[in-house]
């Protein structure tokens, strides 16, 4: 343990470099996949934040991850409007069964990471589902196997 | 059935809506034209007349609120909520999607209107496709002299960039919003002051909602009486509906405000699928309370949803038919509610798990006598004194269902397994 | 501020507009229930429990965030208020441990408070609780988030009153909770320790690690005191329990520290309690065999033994001394660490009782620079204003050899807080990059030594741009013309060739000092500690003089003293050129004074300093030496100096508390007691008297020092007649009370300040001329104490020891934040000792590659004078071509390299620079 070389106290924040935070975020986050402790203190030393800062307010936002994701990142609504159209839960089950992976969880072999999410706003393609940036409607038992047999061999 | 000339979707039907070529070529930024040749005090007058109401869910009369914003300050700044995150919702994604356009003029005209020279744009961070197809409108708003300096001619100028939201629905509340557009964790922020003394940065900040904002071009190119002809009394103008649920045509629908419920879901939207029973609706959006299957004759609009103890919030429309477990939906919106609690106050924090928690005990059939009034008593108990409003939203799912389905509820707790769905609790 | 009329609870109050309905309530005395508000901190509005009814509101609002206005009526305890909080209260304590039994906060839990008024049981909901593992490693809080309430008090605490902003909430909703740095350990994040966190907690959820288990708040007594670590004098209440400090609180109505103090003074106590400490007096076999001085064998042995023969001894021996060598070859010294009026006593000792004026002690070694400079520039050498002025008023802060954060923690953070929420103006000179400059406006890193350069050149721009202030030189000062005459030697070119300070930096510094008003000047040993200290200081007041910073709130010359009671130490005639009150020995009026008062001829000549009495003893000119609390081989340069020096002394008599690094050269050993163990005063760095108050018994048959030194007094006076009509000749005292009696005699800027007036809560700086004097916060006011302020023409001259080809690196020293001085307190404080347990030496980067420092990374440094090994820490604080050690542990101090290079006037050594040689040790 050595207390004396501990990382120094933040500079004042300048708002501006503040207000780049969500974004440099994104980019970050970008380069791996996800944010992890070096990726974090890179923002923060880029935007002359703390890392304290920087994980505070990334830990607020769901969509920052702050563990490794897969390299499909499937996220299922269970919004009220995909579970009235059977969607949500059958889904979600579904897809757990067949990477054999609960939800929260990724694939010994990094490739799929399965979330639930609260709401796409897309209720009128429900039951829906995105996969990293893309957003999937009308998602039958079928369609789902089919996007994950494309998304295994790609 | 109500006959309604599209007005706020009359573009996101054409092929290639986004681009600004097809927004100009059906008389896109015609009335930002005549506007920045008007006196912004005049554009404040008309849109009070027009009587429009903020589309976001509040319903605050938007003229009002421009008047808000000082004459005086230096610096002024316009933010654009597109943190459509309701669930149910799903009007803000097509107009961000299909003709971001609308929006920036829309902008523009408020801008100038109250002397901001500064826009920020906040999309929910999962509108991917949206974000895209907003940052190619802007810079073709620039290229186009739209958007910059000296817009139009008219010596006024104009900067608009978009940012990113990141997975949390208490980012569309305005203040939390502002915290997240500078960099911090979502929290709402004390009231007041309000955004127009005390917003971005500390400078004054007018908000709308991006359906409100696409309404400002089409008020002033076909004026505010022509906009407070369409809809009720004190709700005026059109209104995008969104519609899921079991319903057999789910989709955006545009109709005047105070079109009855009863026929945007069996009129427009084809009514229920499987020739199932209408059950119950909620008609706002997630955080209005719902309503039973013989309320839905109720006008869709601010005043007369208010008269029957619901909201018209967002008018995001999610029909249930007698399928449904009402338990369930009502558990279903709670965990939303406690997966979105910024957590800074106790109440909200604690209250909104906890109310999960009793309805998700009810459901699996480990409800305990005496849960429904505890039901009662915590949803009494959060709403008014949390520090935002979404404590009053939160408990709405609970409230409603539980006195519009009480029996379904008892029922759970008695016999541990759902009578609408037969589905064992 | 205009004021408006409200009503709560019926009772029709008058408010201050800007206020919120709390602070009205409080100031009224009305009591609203709150969590997550704290005086100290910004509101928050969050925890819902000060939920207040208002009329005309439709909602409940939050009173410690709503705004009163004319005519509002406000309900705090209605119905409707009664329902809400304890629906709160319920929802909390559903998330809580229900264990008040074995919880260390049962009786000082705001929780439980509130839980028992409103009566919340238990938990209604039977939900999901938490269940965090409690195991934040660091010695000294427990961190047991099972208990937080998310009231955030932490959060605001480490942001508004320490600064550093160490604790942040991380994720949201339920899941919601308080994590350090980026969600590690206390110790890994920016944490300094400082407890404010703790402090304000208003459950168990931070918790002193020391005080678990070790008693109930209504078990405890509660004793005010002032901290025995630095010169700010944080008042600080102990927590006693059957003779055992369990826990130390800052004191939220000290008047230097409101509330606020630093790991030492929090955590760092446990060392009075430390097995170390010496119980019985002891003396070397060879003194109580009657034999001659023998360092070998037996005869060496120390025996313990009572007190009678001890002091006998002792009094007998330093008798002999002086009969054999004169009163001059004996010396003391007085300590930085007592009792102001133990202090008076030790000037008496050496003065009456043995005749010399061969008094000094630690101040020599750091703030000497300091009197002697303003003494010349002013007329008198102190601190001119205050911290509280200081800190709140200054638009800029001029901070140059003092690293603040870590030395003077809590004017540290106060000039972080006014440089965050008042947007002053902060530059640092410092050669090393130290934590202050995180939020410095502006960084001057100079070369160690080029002081007087770096001073001359701004003040050269600051008188060429036309930002003097002549109206204040004109009326208050002297010597301005040939002053500016050596100023015009240095222009800005020339100072940056010196200083290694780019020309740009000089302007944009001088442009801030010169117009920002008031400007304050802080320093510490980075200014003083120099061959040329005296020099620097009075460059310092200079810049002052030239500012027109004199006299004013917010500006001023403020040199930070380091120990708790150095200040008094001086003031009280510690030193061997002045009387109490600086008084000078060589003045025949003040002389002929003290002698009518202890009624006895003293001594003309003004005696040796420390510096010098050490080192004589080589030469023969030194025989004894009476050391109270001072640890001359850890805290003077060229230890191994120091050690032959000491072996070769006839007569060594130490008393303090533990067996330090001096002790193995003493021949009798008084066991003192700590700060905590007697009642008394100590002057603080703005010159503030305070109560030191005894809360526990000394450990065996330790004594109080007071009474030491007055029975040893009592015997080597036996022998002689003083004037019957002396009125002060004995040494009666039966409490230290009746010393002070004495000292307000005797030394006028004391004059009034009694323990009277300060028990009844007065608190006084001096000079305080009469019982009804209020006390003086800022010196030189209307004028400066010799008159007129003096300007003196200062050239730059380089120090001692710079480095050359066989020695090519500079060497700097000085202290760390967790530790004190020699380590003989703070290494035995067991927190301390863990969170820093050995020495290190900042290395820069490109030495360290330079070396090869890899793996163990352990470092010989050598210079002319020894070498140490010890552990290098690679930073960017040090400037490349420059290490840094620290002088608290014995097995690797800095002070086996310093140089005993002297100040011609102050006599103080040039710790901040020499030469060594760095190798690497694999």
């Amino acid at each position: 343990m050595n207390q004396a070389n501990k990382s120094s106290p933040p500079a004042i924040e300048d708002p501006r470099k503040r207000a780049m935070l969500l974004a440099a975020l994104y980019l970050a986050q970008e380069q791996h996949g996800w944010l992890s402790p070096e990726a974090i203190r890179r923002v923060a030393d880029r935007l002359e934040l703390s890392t304290g800062q920087v994980m505070s307010t990334a830990s607020f936002y769901t969509m920052f991850k702050l563990e490794p994701q897969g390299k499909y990142h499937i996220q299922v609504c269970e919004g009220l409007s995909c579970y009235l159209v059977d969607g949500a839960e059958t889904i979600i089950d579904h897809i757990a069964r067949r990477l054999k992976i609960k939800p929260g969880q990724t694939t010994p072999d990094g490739r799929f990471t399965l979330e639930v999410v609260q709401c796409l706003a897309a209720c009128d393609l429900a039951p829906a589902l995105k996969v990293n940036d893309e957003l999937y409607g009308h998602m039958t038992l079928e369609s789902i196997d089919t996007l994950l047999e494309k998304l295994e061999r790609s | 059935m109500t006959e309604f000339e599209p007005v706020l979707t009359r573009n996101t039907h054409r092929p290639n809506s986004e681009k600004i070529a097809t927004y100009l070529a059906n008389g896109g930024y015609q009335a930002a034209r005549v506007a920045l040749r008007m006196q912004p005090e005049e554009i404040i007058e008309i849109v009070k007349r027009s009587g429009l109401r903020g589309r976001g869910g509040a319903g605050f009369p938007a003229g009002v609120k421009w008047g808000f914003m000082p004459k005086d300050a230096p610096q002024k700044i316009v933010a654009v909520n597109t943190d459509e995150g309701e669930p149910g919702t799903f009007k803000d994604r097509e107009i961000v999607e299909r003709d971001p356009h609308s929006v920036i003029e829309g902008v523009l005209i408020a801008a100038y209107a109250v002397g901001a020279n500064r826009a920020y744009v906040y999309i929910r961070g999962e509108f991917f496709l949206g974000i895209k197809r907003w940052i190619k409108a802007i810079a073709d708003a620039y290229e186009h002299g739209f958007l910059g300096k000296n817009i139009l001619g008219s010596g006024f100028d104009l900067d608009m960039s978009v940012h990113r939201g990141a997975g949390a629905y208490i980012c569309g509340e305005e203040t939390a919003m502002l915290e997240s557009l500078e960099g911090k964790r979502g929290n709402p922020r004390l009231k007041p002051p309000y955004p127009a003394q005390t917003g971005l940065f500390g400078l004054p900040t007018l908000v709308h909602n991006i359906e409100t904002l696409a309404c400002i071009p089409h008020i002033i190119a076909r004026g505010p009486e022509w906009f407070a002809s369409i809809g009720t009394a004190e709700s005026k103008g059109p209104k995008i509906f969104s519609v899921s649920g079991h319903v057999k045509r789910p989709g955006n629908y545009e109709l005047p405000l105070g079109v009855s419920l009863r026929e945007i879901i069996y009129e427009h939207a084809g009514g229920l699928r499987d020739g199932k029973a209408l059950k119950a609706v909620i008609p706002g959006g997630a955080s209005t309370p719902m309503l039973s299957a013989d309320q839905i004759d109720v006008p869709m609009a601010f005043e007369t949803l208010k008269a029957i103890g619901s909201e018209l919030g967002t008018g995001a429309i999610i029909v249930m038919d007698e399928s449904t477990c009402m338990v369930e939906a009502a558990r279903r919106l709670s965990k939303f509610f406690a997966h979105e609690s910024c957590g800074q106050c106790t109440p909200c924090r604690l209250g909104s798990q906890r109310l999960y928690e009793i309805l998700e005990r009810i459901e699996h059939g480990k409800g305990q006598q005496g849960d429904l009034d505890l039901l009662l008593e915590i949803s009494q108990g959060i709403d008014g004194i949390t520090f935002c409003p979404m404590g009053a939203a939160l408990v709405n799912p609970a409230r409603s269902a539980l006195k519009h389905f009480r029996p379904e509820f008892e029922y759970h707790l008695t016999y541990k397994h759902c009578p609408a769905n037969g589905k064992p609790a | 501020m205009p004021t408006v009329n409200i009503t709560i609870d019926g009772k029709k109050i008058q408010a201050e507009l800007g206020q919120t309905v709390l602070q009205a309530a409080r100031a009224a005395g009305i009591h609203i229930p709150v969590l997550c508000d704290h005086p100290a901190l910004p509101p928050e509005g969050a925890c819902r429990i000060c939920l207040v009814e208002i009329e005309k509101q439709r909602a409940l609002q939050p009173a410690c965030t709503f705004p009163v206005t004319e005519g509002l009526v406000v309900e705090t305890h209605s119905q409707r208020v009664m329902a809400a909080r304890k629906f709160t209260l319920e929802l909390l304590i559903s998330d809580h441990p229900l264990d008040c039994m074995t919880c260390d906060a049962t009786g000082d839990c705001l929780l439980q408070d509130l839980a028992y008024e409103y009566g919340v049981a238990g938990d209604r909901f039977k939900g999901k609780q938490h269940h965090y593992p409690i195991t934040d490693p660091n010695p000294f809080i427990q961190v047991d988030r099972n208990k937080c309430i998310l009231c955030r008090r932490c959060v605001r605490a480490c942001q508004y009153i320490n600064g550093v902003e160490a604790i942040s909430v991380f994720y949201r909703g339920f899941n919601a909770y308080i994590g350090f740095g980026a969600d590690g350990n206390m110790q890994d994040s920016p944490c300094e320790f400082c407890g404010s966190c703790v402090a304000v907690c208003p459950t168990a959820a931070l918790w002193p690690k020391m005080s678990i288990g070790k008693g109930r708040p209504w078990q405890v007594k509660k004793v005010d005191t002032i901290c025995s670590y630095c010169g700010v004098g944080c008042k600080l209440t102990l927590h006693v329990k059957d003779n055992e400090i369990i826990q130390v609180e800052g004191a939220w109505d000290g008047p230097a520290n409101r509330g606020w103090t630093c790991v030492k003074g929090r955590f760092g106590y446990d060392y009075v309690h430390h097995p170390d400490r010496v119980k019985k007096p002891k003396v070397r076999r060879y003194l109580l065999e009657g034999k001659k001085k023998s360092r070998k064998g037996n005869a060496w042995e120390w025996v313990e033994t009572d007190w009678d023969t001890a002091l006998d001894i002792t009094a007998r021996r330093m008798l002999e001394v002086r009969k054999e060598a004169g009163a001059s070859s004996l010396g003391v010294l007085a300590s930085a660490k007592c009792l102001n009026e133990e202090n008076y006593l030790m000037n008496k000792f050496a003065r009456q009782v043995i005749g010399t004026n061969n008094i000094d002690h630690c101040a020599r070694l750091c703030h000497s620079s300091t009197v002697a400079g303003l003494a010349i520039s002013f007329g008198s050498g102190a601190m001119s204003n205050s911290i509280e002025d200081v800190t709140g008023q200054a638009q800029a802060f001029f901070v140059i050899g003092s690293n603040t954060t870590e030395q003077h923690p809590v004017i540290g953070m106060r000039i972080r807080q006014a440089v965050r929420q008042r947007g002053a103006a902060l530059i640092v000179a410092d050669p090393r990059r130290i934590d202050l400059c995180d939020f410095a406006t502006l960084h001057l890193q100079h070369k160690p030594g080029t002081d007087i350069a770096l001073l001359n050149g701004l003040m050269y721009i600051i008188i060429e741009k036309g930002w003097a202030d002549e109206k204040f030189i004109a009326e208050r000062t002297e010597g301005f013309e040939e002053f500016k005459q050596t100023i015009q030697q240095y222009p800005p070119e020339r100072v940056s060739q010196i200083t290694g300070v780019p020309v740009e930096q000089l302007y944009q510094a001088a442009e801030i000092l010169g117009t920002a008003k008031p400007m304050a000047a802080l320093w510490a040993m980075g200014i003083t500690q120099h061959t040329t200290g005296v020099h620097n200081v009075m460059s310092l007041a200079n810049l002052q003089m030239l500012t027109g910073n004199m006299g004013i709130p917010g500006g001023g010359v403020n040199p930070l003293r380091g120990q708790n009671n150095v200040q008094g130490a001086c003031d009280m005639g510690g030193l061997p050129n002045v009387y109490p009150a600086y008084q000078p020995v060589a003045s025949e009026e003040a002389r002929k004074k003290f002698e009518a008062a202890w009624g006895t001829p003293l001594s003309p000549e003004p005696g040796r300093t420390v510096t010098e009495l050490i080192p004589d003893i080589l030469k023969g000119k030194t025989k004894a030496l009476y050391i109270l609390g001072e640890d001359p081989v850890m805290s003077d340069p060229d230890t191994n100096h120091v050690r032959e020096c000491l072996e070769k002394i006839d007569f060594l008599v130490l008393q303090e508390l533990f067996p330090s690094e001096t002790e193995p050269y003493a021949d009798v050993f008084l066991p003192g007691v700590s700060f905590a163990e007697k009642t008394g005063t100590f002057t603080n760095t703005e010159r503030r008297v305070q109560m030191v108050r005894q809360a526990i018994q000394p450990p065996g048959e330790a004594r109080p020092d007071w009474e030491i030194i007055r029975d040893l007094a009592v015997r080597m006076l036996a022998e002689r007649s003083l004037n019957p009509d002396a009125p002060y000749a004995g040494w009666d005292y039966a409490s230290t009370s009746d010393i002070m009696d004495e000292i307000n005699a005797l030394a006028p800027s004391y004059a009034g300040i009694t323990h009277e007036r300060l028990e009844k809560g007065e608190s006084l700086q001096w000079p305080c001329p009469s019982t009804d004097h209020p006390g003086t916060p800022i010196l030189h006011t209307k004028g400066f104490t010799r008159g007129k302020g003096k300007f003196m023409s200062i050239d730059h001259v380089p120090p001692a020891e710079l480095p050359d080809p066989e020695y090519p690196m500079v060497l700097s020293t000085g202290r760390v934040l967790y530790h004190w001085h020699g380590g003989q307190m703070s290494r035995r404080a067991k927190g301390l000792l863990e969170i820093y347990p050995q020495a290190l030496i900042e290395i820069s980067h490109e030495d360290a590659e330079k070396l090869g420092l890899n793996g163990t990374k352990r470092v010989r440094v050598s210079s002319r004078r020894g070498s140490i090994e010890a552990e290098a820490m690679v930073t960017d604080r040090v400037p490349p071509g420059m290490v840094y050690a620290n002088f608290h542990f014995p097995e690797a101090s800095a002070n086996e390299l310093t140089i005993a290079a002297l100040d011609p006037l102050a006599k103080i050594p040039e710790y901040k620079v020499c030469a060594v040689r760095v190798e690497s040790l694999k």
